[in-house]
């Protein structure tokens, strides 16, 4: 029985738990992921959001297998993710891949391209001649053309090099792409096609998208469903009206009140946020709440309790705050 | 406080373990009866005498226990040959060593300091190319043959002009005299070794006094200091040469090793009865006793330098100052 | 399928028939044009030639002795370029025989050296682990205790002096400096993206250490291979001085100036010339050494 039909999630993470340096010593461990559960359906984009150190990175190459989580369970096409077992690991990537963000680092300098998109083939067994022609079409599906396959990383562009590695990521036709901040490192302008091909690639492959992004108006396009995290954990999660037309919590609505607005028209109603304090560090999270010491609704429940991600009367997604609700009162 | 008592503790913990290795290791490779059987005319009595005193029909594990006890309380046994107690010996041996090599690597320190120095200051210009040639030149020197002719350069002055300016041989003079005629005889005495051994030292720390000095002299917080005014002089001295030449107290355990090489050549070159000697009588006699208390002895110098090398840099870098 | 960002990227590059420059060759240029480097190759090439060339360039062989020739100095016209020995010995010939034994022992020390301390070094810093500790600690202790040392005595007890086996000694104790670099840049590779990618693609950790990250780390590791040439000859030039190297009669440049050094303030030759022998290969090899640093380092660094 394969999962991703409707009914089933393709990925499932139940209350996925990262800690590093955990010891019994001195040093106190850094919890960069603190019990974060999703779900992802077959053909779907779920976006991760937060800033630099939520824990997002992390997660990803936690699903994935590059690291190994401390506490939970991920569950992929209805098999659990065995994060000890190198073969279980290896057949999983068939059907799992990842793109990384750093379109320099993420391509052995010393390779062709050709090498590299032929590299996870013919570890797969295929023959010589039937990757040849299958790394052409990976090559066209991306939008390179693929006489420049004997080309080496440092001879294309960032853009250019990025879509080798989303090509590299297909090459074994995956259910579900992992994508680390693929634009990030992509001037604004090649960041819109980028995005382009991967909406388009989606359409024609049926991909699933994990995209975790630091921006949300680079998810604005092409997520379905946004899960905005703070201090490694999931603060809130909806689809994308939901979370932009509607957002519930106060650091999603300050996340928004930083998106540029493209109508000049329409800037200058909004009431930009700025957020007081620094950053808490994954190493000391505050008690409760752990977004309580910028917060400006905070009281005393907040750094009592930790708020549970559940959906709340006046909307429809979950968010896991004691004072949810609509941007109306003026921030102080 | 505690971080001294940390590293102390551990360093001895190193060394006890390095007892272990150098005991198993040689006697794995070297049999202390090996050159003494092959002697004429060595009675059965005097090997069997021997074999007791060095507990050599017991197994290895006593025998290493045997020599441990012997390492710490009694002079560190005695002598294969001669049964001879070894501590006094290898101690005057160590001294005089220790006064080459310690020599040696203050000289390359100062040296290394004001060439490198000069030569980052004024990076491209003869003197810093002049300095990078000679420093590869010193790379590439073998330490006994320079001993050797600087030795036959001495002998050269000596007899063009009758005077003796360095002595070849010998730590010092039978009349050497008391005072300061001792000082300066002795001085007369180490010249040469000291100056021989210092060169390769001198050739890698002036290399990386020059970088560290270069990095520092480019830094931002050098560019403030001369934007602001300060003269070079000053922004050389106060400002940077504490920061370049820190880092030059992490190589000097290493180099220190270098030259306790270097001394095991050029003792036998100089006639300095010092550590190098006794190494090398010690091999050619096989005297398997003395070559381990010579281990010990050389691996309990260099762990004290490194934990003093590690001390003075924690005591000197303010960022790692708790 | 929209043809995304070919168009503009043509525009980026220096149009469509760029010939493919491999980094190889962009090292390969640096390192031509780096003067000294080459200079130095160059006479470093013609000193391993003669060397290695003795019987066809000397009429004299390596132990023709001549008592009527004796303790001649050198003479440029004439048969002795470098003087004769007390035995009349032509010296320049027995120069040219040492220095192919030291050059031959540097080689191979070089050799075994680069692939013991590549395989050692790449496993410790890839798997970790038990593996890297020992290793760790083994070096270590290779540091508290002064090798030439340790060396003599392995050659004094287990030694029969020839020159492969003396070879061997030596890269059983110098194999670390490599070691300690290749597991230095493996250790910083692991987490480089491109490996992880590679083990994503089902790479298996050999072929991700050989096909990945080894070809990355062959500056460093060539640079360190060549120090090690020249360390090698002036340790094994000492060792054959104080006796405990090559046994005779295979010839060796520091067991030459042993021979000759009792004479040494009359003949000056004796000790002088094998002497610059060892400085002229020692220093050929750093400078070319120098030249590849400097070629292959920025080869590491390349982007664009």
């Amino acid at each position: 029985m394969t999962a991703g039909t409707r009914a089933e999630p393709l990925l499932k993470i139940d209350n996925l738990v990262k800690h590093y340096g955990v010891r019994g010593g001195r040093k106190p461990a850094i919890q960069a992921v603190n019990g974060i559960s999703l779900a992802l359906r077959a053909g779907e984009t779920l976006g991760l959001v937060g800033e630099s150190g939520c824990g997002k990175s992390t997660t990803g190459r936690c699903i994935i297998g590059l690291e190994q989580p401390t506490g939970g369970q991920i569950v992929f096409d209805g098999k659990p993710v065995e994060h000890g077992r190198r073969a279980a690991l290896t057949a999983m990537w068939r059907d799992m891949q990842y793109v990384f963000q750093d379109p320099f680092a993420s391509l052995n300098p010393l390779m062709t391209v050709f090498a590299i998109l032929s590299e996870p083939l013919r570890l797969s067994g295929m023959k010589a001649a039937e990757t040849q022609a299958r790394v052409a079409e990976l090559m066209r599906l991306v939008g390179l053309a693929p006489e420049h396959g004997n080309r080496f990383p440092h001879e294309f562009s960032g853009g250019q090099r990025q879509r080798i590695g989303i090509a590299r990521a297909l090459a074994l036709n995956p259910k579900l792409l992992i994508l680390d901040e693929p634009v990030s490192a992509l001037d604004v302008s090649i960041q819109a096609q980028v995005i382009n091909l991967l909406e388009d690639l989606q359409d024609q492959l049926g991909l699933a998208y994990l995209f975790i992004a630091h921006d949300l108006s680079v998810v604005s396009h092409i997520c379905d469903r946004i899960a905005v995290m703070y201090l490694g954990r999931i603060v809130e999660v909806g689809t994308r009206e939901e979370i932009f037309d509607r957002p519930q919590h106060p650091y999603t609505q300050a996340l928004l009140s930083a998106v540029p607005i493209d109508d000049p028209d329409l800037r200058g109603r909004r009431k930009r946020i700025v957020l007081q304090g620094d950053p808490p560090s994954p190493a000391n999270p505050p008690s409760g709440c752990a977004f309580r010491t910028r917060c400006w609704k905070a009281t005393d429940i907040c750094a009592q309790a930790v708020p549970a991600l559940e959906p709340k009367p006046q909307a429809r997604q979950a968010v896991a705050c004691h004072h949810a609700g609509a941007l109306t009162a003026e921030p102080a | 406080m505690r971080f001294v008592f940390q590293r102390l503790a551990f360093s001895l913990v190193v060394l006890f373990v390095a007892t272990i290795i150098i005991f198993f290791g040689i006697s794995a490779i070297g049999d202390p009866l090996g050159e003494i059987r092959s002697q004429p005319g060595i009675s059965q009595e005097a090997l069997q005498r021997l074999i007791d005193k060095k507990h050599l029909d017991d197994p290895l594990i006593i025998q290493y226990g045997y020599w441990l006890r012997d390492l710490l309380f009694n002079q560190f046994g005695t002598d294969l040959l001669f049964d001879r107690p070894i501590w006094p010996e290898l101690s005057r041996a160590l001294g005089t060593t220790l006064q080459v090599v310690l020599a040696a690597e203050v000289l390359a320190i100062l040296v290394a300091v004001v060439i490198g120095t000069l030569a980052a200051r004024y990076q491209y210009s003869l003197f810093d190319y002049g300095t990078t040639l000679a420093s590869f030149i010193g790379y590439a020197i073998p330490v006994f043959w320079l001993a050797l002719i600087l030795q036959i350069l001495t002998v050269n002055f000596y007899e063009a002009t009758g005077i003796r300016i360095f002595y070849i041989s010998g730590l010092s003079s039978d009349d050497a005299g008391t005072g300061f005629a001792w000082l300066v005889d002795r001085i007369q005495h180490l010249v040469l070794p000291v100056l021989v051994l210092s060169i390769a030292s001198i050739a890698s720390h002036s290399r990386y006094v020059r970088a560290s000095m270069l990095e520092v002299i480019n830094s931002d917080y050098v560019r403030t200091a001369r934007a602001k005014g300060v003269n070079e002089r000053t922004i050389l001295l106060r400002h940077s040469l504490r920061n370049a030449t820190l880092p030059l107290v992490t190589v000097i355990g290493v180099s220190i090793g270098h030259l306790f090489n270097g001394t095991i050549l050029i003792e036998t070159i100089f006639s300095m009865p010092g550590m190098g000697l006794y190494f090398f009588n010690a091999l050619n006699t096989r005297d398997t006793y003395s070559l381990m208390a010579w281990l010990v002895v050389t691996s309990a110098v260099m762990l004290l330098m490194n934990l003093i090398t590690d001390l003075l840099y924690g005591v000197l870098d303010p960022r790692i100052n708790k | 399928m929209t043809d995304h960002g070919v168009a503009a990227a043509a525009g980026d590059r220096e149009g469509l028939d760029v010939k493919v420059r491999s980094q190889f060759r962009l090292a390969l240029g640096r390192f031509l044009r780096h003067r000294v480097a080459m200079a130095s190759l160059v006479i470093l090439a013609v000193i391993i030639v003669v060397a290695f060339s003795a019987e066809v360039i000397t009429p004299y062989s390596f132990d023709g002795m001549n008592l009527r020739a004796a303790r001649l100095p050198p003479t440029l016209e004439g048969g002795h370029l470098f003087g004769t020995d007390k035995l009349g010995r032509d010296y320049f010939t027995r120069v040219l025989y040492g220095a192919r034994t030291s050059i031959f022992v540097a080689l191979v020390v070089a050799l075994l050296s680069t692939l013991i301390g590549t395989l050692i070094g790449a496993t410790a810093g890839y798997f970790g682990g038990w593996i890297d500790d020992v290793f760790m600690r083994f070096t270590d202790l290779v540091l508290i205790l002064p090798g030439l040392a340790l060396l003599m005595i392995l050659i004094a007890f287990i030694g029969e002096g020839s020159p492969l086996q003396i070879a061997i000694i030596l890269s059983s104790l110098m194999w670390t400096l490599i070691a300690r670099v290749v597991r230095a840049q493996i250790l910083s590779m692991r987490t480089r993206e491109f490996v992880e990618a590679a083990t994503l693609s089902g790479a298996s950790a050999w072929r991700v250490i050989w096909r990945h990250m080894l070809p990355n780390m062959l500056g460093p590791i060539i640079v360190n291979a060549t120090l090690t040439v020249s360390s090698a000859i002036l340790i094994e030039s000492a060792l054959s001085f104080i006796g405990f190297g090559v046994k005779p009669p295979t010839p060796a440049l520091g067991q030459l100036i042993s021979d000759g050094r009792g004479a040494m303030q009359t003949q000056w030759w004796l000790v002088t010339f094998p002497g610059l022998v060892i400085i002229a290969i020692c220093l050929t090899i750093n400078f070319i050494g120098d030249g590849l640093r400097d070629a292959l380092d920025a080869r590491q660094a390349q982007r664009s």
